[in-house]
């Protein structure tokens, strides 16, 4: 197992840019890792964090298709989640879009979900595999798809979002 | 010990003494004055958030007032690295996950060999 988040970090410097970069080798080869992603089968077995669980309701696994995922997560808060495969191409590059969403997949202002509501409602996540023998290098990149109106000053917001995350903090720490 | 903002806000306690003082500086004695608990425990919890920078404590006189200093919890509101947090966190699994699932795929291939 290999990080080399630290040194992604430092270099994009993605507080500044609003996105996130994470570089990964997993030793699997390209192929199975792809099918990690591709496959509901697969991806219930590793998507939800820690603690949770997830329901794939449905996984339309093709350009265009779209998914609606639920995580339950230890302090019984689900979060709802959709979003669109916007570029697939296996087993090189995924590209799909993520929208806090309801159980009946509408999209959710996120303070309607218990979040801060400077979070982005949807974000793109592109990831590229790339073969290096029998291991895979994973470059995983999520931004936001929409020019966010920062509200300076709009501490309360944070307040009444501490306690939605309290199971998911203590958890990690 | 460098403690950090997770685990400042982890304690029901310390949240409601950031909510109290968060819209405006309070004499130290009121707020303790506002739980059940001990003033010594309440304090105890006030230091901890001044060891976080989450809270400021100023003598004005002979009182000492606090009030909650917010930028910290920058760090657990951005959805950056709450999403990096995810990110590792699948990222883990999905190597231990595809690590199990190619050893039994070996195991397979062996029994299927010597049978």
């Amino acid at each position: 197992m290999q990080k080399t988040n630290a040194v992604a970090n430092a270099q994009d410097t993605p507080t500044a840019t609003r996105e996130i970069l994470i570089k990964r080798t997993i030793n699997a080869p390209r192929k199975l890792v792809f099918e990690a992603w591709a496959d509901p089968g697969h991806l219930k077995h590793w998507y939800a964090p820690d603690g949770c669980t997830i329901d794939i309701v449905h996984y339309d696994f093709r350009q265009g298709g779209s998914f609606l995922t639920c995580i339950h997560t230890p302090s019984l808060h689900d979060c709802w989640c959709k979003g669109e495969f916007l570029n697939i191409t296996a087993p090189e590059k995924l590209v799909y879009s993520m929208i806090i969403a309801d159980q009946q997949g509408n999209t959710v202002k996120p303070v309607d979900a218990g979040m801060d509501p400077n979070w982005p409602t949807k974000t793109i996540v592109t990831i590229t595999f790339e073969a290096v023998g029998n291991k895979t290098n994973i470059t995983l990149h999520q931004t936001v798809d929409e020019t966010l109106a920062r509200q300076t000053g709009a501490y309360p917001s944070w307040l009444s979002m501490l306690d939605n995350l309290e199971a998911t903090l203590t958890q990690g720490h | 010990m460098k403690r950090d903002v997770f685990q400042a806000i982890a304690d029901p306690t310390r949240r409601q003494i950031i909510h109290m003082t968060a819209h405006e500086s309070l004499n130290v004695n009121s707020v303790a004055s506002n739980f059940e608990v001990s003033r010594t425990a309440i304090y105890k919890h006030m230091k901890i958030l001044t060891e976080c920078g989450l809270l400021i404590i100023t003598q004005q006189g002979r009182e000492r007032f606090c009030e909650a200093k917010l930028d910290k919890l920058n760090e657990v509101s951005d959805w950056i690295e709450q999403y990096r947090q995810l990110w590792d966190n699948r990222l883990d699994k999905l190597e231990n996950y595809l690590a199990d699932l190619q050893t039994k795929k070996k195991k397979h291939a062996k029994n299927k060999r010597s049978r």
